[in-house]
């Protein structure tokens, strides 16, 4: 059964459209409407070799990139934090950036709407990459109840790129370098015997200064009935790979933590137990939350 | 690398190796986020002026598939009329190089084949009220025009015409349409377009040539009437 042209490409319109706006901002809607014209001039532009989603993806960027590849993102007066952090990135490789992670193509896909080889998609990927770390590379405070582990910590974080702005052991220490060197995220340590000191030091740290804050433990309930919302909870043990993730995902989105009012009550307890015994993989919190 | 796409291998990472993405399964979480926070920014359903648009690309699309239908039936009144394959086959292009330039005129529900027999029809009759005047025209201005010969007609889909009428200049395209499917003659379309007779002459001669060539016709003496043909249409009907 040979399909119309609209029938192909109706079903991708919607996550084009979103695809559009990521790539263009305000002008994503006129840029689809280009292209439904010049389908409509021109069936037979669109590739039927191809998979539909595919050949649509193509067509458009070879429109787009026709068009307005050079222009800077036109931005709408509210636009949020990941639009800024695109807008960073430059024309052809935020369109690998796109297709690979908000589109979930595989690289091999990229390679053919783009046109081009897989080793130019990684190539591209990696400009893409670098060009939104340098806007991320944090300054991390370490919250750690475990002398020994500091040292760890550290380490994993100058791995990843990003600089440690001050390793406090107590709840004084923490609350007076927060203060200091006012970092970008705060990661910390909450050991199962501990008295909730970290907690409360992150709570207080939340009072003046607004910044994600990743909980590592072995037990994510102490953390999940206490009045600490992070933007992340790690579970030990963990792959560096996945901290690595969360933290540059906390920046990435420019996530917040929270305190919530009052003591936790009975019924969250019970939940927030049955949930961490039921998952073996490392937990994340359910939803992170966007500060805009 | 910042992130893995769904397609990589796992490596493990190089001292410059950044991750958005984590090991597999937090890869997803990333495309997850970034889908929920444009999804915010543009959500709902398509605006009007889009779903205005996919409207007229359906209809547009339904054109060319009727169009497409009824060239067999465009083919048989034409070969009543002419008597001559080749001169039905002619008739045909000229028809449907009419009605593709006035698409827009047509109105989806309507009869498409009686407006397209009418037009072949008219083009048939003003073909001969053109042979019975034309005394000044050395060249034979029906003779000049677009002529594939019946063996290429299998081949002509009125999508690759489309195309192909496209990627001409506008000058060129301009001119074909109104010298074929029109059927102005030369003089005509030189005061229209305001320039020289030799001018339309050879935007015309190129036009046929580009369209050989995107067609996939071979040679420019396949694309127009043999010796013979010229004479017959010469040749005042009784």
């Amino acid at each position: 059964m040979n399909r119309t042209t609209a029938e192909l490409v109706e079903p991708h319109l919607p996550s084009l459209r979103r695809f559009s706006y990521a790539l263009s901002g305000e002008k994503g809607d006129a840029n689809l409407a280009a292209l439904l014209e010049l389908l409509i001039a021109s069936q037979g532009a669109l590739r039927r070799d191809l998979a539909p989603r595919k050949a649509v993806f193509q067509l458009f960027i070879e429109l787009w990139s026709a068009a307005s590849a050079k222009e800077p993102l036109a931005q709408s007066k509210d636009a949020g934090v990941v639009e800024t952090r695109i807008a960073a990135v430059g024309g052809r490789a935020r369109q690998a950036f796109l297709l690979a992670a908000l589109e979930d193509f595989s690289e091999r896909d990229i390679a053919v709407v783009l046109r081009t080889e897989v080793e130019e998609v990684r190539r591209l990927l990696d400009i893409a990459s670098s060009q939104i770390f340098e806007q991320i590379a944090a300054k991390i405070l370490l919250l750690e109840e475990d002398a020994l582990l500091t040292l760890d910590m550290e380490r994993l974080v100058e791995e990843m790129g990003h600089k440690v702005a001050g390793a406090a052991a107590n709840e004084w220490e923490a609350v007076i370098l927060a203060k200091r060197a006012k970092p970008d995220l705060v990661l910390m340590d909450v050991s199962p015997g501990g008295e909730n000191s970290a907690i409360e030091a992150a709570i207080e740290i939340l009072d003046t200064l607004k910044v994600p804050i990743i909980v590592i433990t072995e037990k994510p309930e102490r953390v999940a009935d206490s009045r600490l919302h992070p933007a992340f909870i790690m579970q030990k043990p963990f792959e560096p790979r996945d901290l690595e993730a969360m933290i540059n995902q906390s920046l990435f989105f420019e996530m917040s933590a929270s305190v919530r009012p009052g003591a936790a009550s009975p019924a969250l307890r019970r939940n927030s137990v049955r949930r961490a015994r039921a998952q073996r993989q490392p937990q994340f919190c359910a939803a992170p939350r966007f500060s805009s | 690398m910042l992130f893995e796409t769904a397609g990589s291998r796992f490596s493990p990472a190089a001292a410059r190796d950044r991750t958005l993405c984590g090991s597999r399964g937090a890869g997803r979480d990333v495309s997850k986020l970034l889908r929920q926070y444009y999804d915010r920014r543009v959500s709902g359903p398509l605006p009007e002026n889009l779903t205005l648009l996919l409207a007229q690309l359906v209809e547009a699309e339904a054109k060319h598939r009727q169009l497409l239908e009824l060239t067999p039936h465009l083919k048989a009144f034409a070969i009543s009329l002419c008597h001559s394959l080749d001169h039905a086959d002619d008739l045909v292009q000229t028809t449907l190089l009419k009605a593709w330039s006035h698409r827009d005129d047509f109105v989806m529900g309507t009869n498409m084949k009686a407006w397209l027999f009418a037009i072949l029809r008219n083009s048939f009759l003003s073909e001969i009220r053109k042979r019975k005047y034309e005394v000044e025209d050395q060249d034979g201005g029906f003779a000049d025009c677009l002529s594939i010969p019946s063996a290429q007609l299998g081949h002509l889909m009125i999508m690759d015409l489309s195309k192909a009428l496209d990627s001409l200049s506008k000058d060129q395209r301009e001119v074909l349409i109104l010298i074929c499917a029109e059927g102005l003659s030369y003089d005509e379309v030189a005061s229209r377009c305001g320039c020289a007779i030799g001018t339309i002459k050879s935007r015309l001669n190129r036009a046929r040539a580009k369209l050989c060539g995107l067609m996939g016709v071979k040679g420019g003496h396949e694309f127009g009437p043999d010796q013979k043909e010229v004479s017959l249409a010469r040749t005042p009907l009784g």
